[in-house]
């Protein structure tokens, strides 16, 4: 079995390194680091602050970026080249398909990740900073959030078509970094008669702020690392929560 | 009809009616057409890039606090909201404070409760960041040059001279403050605590403020005994009265205490002292002098030259400072 998930997963892993979209989005990253430099010149004397927290949020959208354009349209361009015909004609099960696409995905999505996240602190140490455990911390978040938003966008590309799971992905971006934001809204006297929906959303949308550690590197403060361990493990739990659902829905899906 | 033509003659008719349209986008986006969303508003829909949310809206905040505003109400409740949420969304931001206070003290201060604003937008960032010394001492600047309270700023500049990065010249106008309030032991306790820790130059600075305070007190309790008695001290043991001075503090103070014929206190370690500490900042000045023009300065290039004692004279040779005596 995991021999047939790790070949699955080789092969998601060179065809998604050959596609376009890949380098597109990582010159979009990279570009956006760039230009963080020119904000730094307008800011007086955060130049620093303006280089991380750009650069860091470039390293972000680089994850949407590829979960939704790659991730979301994965299983669909198997079954619209034909090649899924000729994997689960062998004893390759849907279930196994499902994962190998997920693991090969994450396992892209990641490579690109870390490079630009390299290049991204040789560009602070440039600009005078230094690495620390706050961007270290700020990346590996970064690559946490990956695991969940990838398994996100092969559920919704196993459910629907391409367009509407990219759609879909960068909803499910948004609403899983805004409900701890939506429930502070209720704190206090505002907004009592929402504040119970807002505590269920809290509860049961998953919170992608858990593994948010971009506002750590100007706080000064140490980079509390159970924090970031328990943030990882729900998207993992996540993870494992949507993949289970994509696999289902796939092993269900008529070609 | 040819396509290019068609192109090329779309991208001129597009430069051309750019002009009238511009002109009426600077008619809508003057400044006081500036809105900002509720903070709390702001803090959903940035969602997860709340420190990039933060660095855009300081840097179009940034430029606006100088310009002319039509309706000042306008501005103030612009930058206002504009700070409210900088610091909702990144918390840490200590530019916006320093920045903040600053514009509302100085720029605004003529705004209705700029104080007052300026104390709230230092109150939150204290709140969020306990251990900021810098944010304690411009809260206490703030209450002792605006609202002219005395015990808040002592009370304030208490809290932040335990913290790393407490300056010497916020240390020095604590316990100025303290020696006026006649808690002299606290002034002095201060000043001998930090001349047993830190680097020799700390140590160096912590001796000086040690010897001014005592300087300060002695001269406080000098005036109320020429008040009360009609008459100047003329001896250190005019001073030994603990309606005069804290009895706890009274054996530092009368140490090395001397009078001058017009009655005055002092100290003259305090002297020597200060004169080395002047030395000191004359090197320094002169070595960046002989950096940037080559050469070094001769002694009318000196500002501010302290008089020298009586028979005296300053020198000034080969980057050092010294006194001699005069010819």
């Amino acid at each position: 079995m995991r021999d047939r998930i790790a070949v699955v997963a080789k092969a998601t892993f060179l065809e998604a390194v050959r596609d376009r979209v890949l380098l597109v989005s990582a010159a979009f990253a990279l570009g956006l680091m760039l230009f963080s430099r020119v904000l730094g010149w307008l800011s007086l004397e955060d130049t620093l602050k303006m280089v991380q927290d750009f650069s860091l949020s470039g390293l972000q959208v680089l994850g949407l970026l590829l979960a939704m354009l790659i991730g979301a349209q994965s299983l669909a361009r198997e079954v619209e080249r034909r090649t899924i015909y000729t994997v689960l004609s062998r004893d390759c099960t849907r279930t196994e398909f499902v994962i190998g696409k997920y693991v090969g995905l994450v396992a892209v999505a990641w490579a690109v990740l870390l490079v630009c996240g390299a290049f991204q602190c040789i560009w602070v140490v440039i600009w005078g900073g230094s690495i620390g455990g706050a961007i270290a911390a700020a990346i590996l978040g970064v690559l946490c959030e990956t695991l969940a938003l990838m398994s996100v966008a092969l559920l919704l590309g196993a459910l629907a078509n391409p367009s509407i799971a990219s759609v879909g992905t960068l909803c499910f971006y948004f609403a899983g970094h805004a409900t701890e934001a939506l429930r502070d809204l209720t704190q206090g006297d505002r907004g009592q008669d929402m504040k119970g929906v807002f505590q269920i959303i809290y509860r049961i949308v998953p919170n992608l702020e858990n593994v948010n550690f971009i506002n750590h590197t100007t706080s000064g403060r140490p980079v509390d690392w159970t924090h970031l361990g328990f943030g990882a493990a729900t998207m993992v739990v996540w993870a494992v929560v949507f993949l289970a659902g994509a696999a289902a829905l796939f092993r269900r899906r008529q070609f | 009809m040819d396509a290019r033509l068609i192109v090329v003659a779309g991208i001129a008719a597009a430069a051309w009616m750019q002009g009238p349209a511009g002109a009426h986008n600077e008619e809508r986006r003057r400044n006081d057409f500036r809105y900002t969303p509720d903070p709390a508003v702001v803090l959903v829909a940035a969602g997860a890039h709340k420190s990039t949310a933060a660095d855009l809206l300081w840097l179009r905040t940034l430029p606006d606090m100088s310009k002319e505003f039509a309706d000042p109400v306008l501005k103030a409740r612009w930058i206002d909201n504009s700070l409210e949420s900088i610091t909702d969304l990144e918390p840490s931001f200590m530019t916006v404070y320093d920045f903040g206070q600053a514009y509302l003290t100085y720029l605004d201060r003529r705004a209705k409760g700029a104080a007052d604003r300026a104390i709230a937008l230092l109150e939150k960032g204290i709140r969020a960041n306990p251990d900021s010394s810098g944010l304690h001492v411009r809260l206490a600047m703030i209450h002792f040059l605006e609202k002219h309270d005395r015990a808040k700023t002592i009370e304030i500049l208490g809290r932040a001279s335990v913290m790393p990065g407490f300056d010497s010249l916020s240390a020095n106008m604590l316990t100025t403050l303290m020696a006026k309030q006649r808690d002299d032991a606290f002034a002095l306790r201060y000043w001998v605590d930090r001349m047993e820790e830190g680097t020799p130059e700390m140590r160096r600075v912590a001796t000086l403020h040690f010897w001014r305070t005592k300087n300060e007190i002695a001269r406080r309790a000098a005036r109320e005994f020429k008040q009360a008695t009609g008459h100047a001290a003329s001896a250190a043991s005019d001073l030994n009265d603990p309606k005069l001075l804290q009895p706890e503090a009274i054996p530092a103070i009368l140490d090395g205490l001397e009078f001058a014929p017009d009655g005055m206190p002092r100290y003259p370690k305090l002297f020597d002292l200060e004169i080395a500490d002047f030395a000191q900042s004359a090197e320094a000045w002169a070595r960046t002098f002989h950096d940037s023009e080559g050469r070094w300065p001769k002694l009318d290039e000196f500002e501010s030259l302290p008089a020298a004692p009586a028979g005296k004279a300053w020198r000034f040779s080969d980057g050092k400072m010294t006194l001699v005596e005069a010819k």
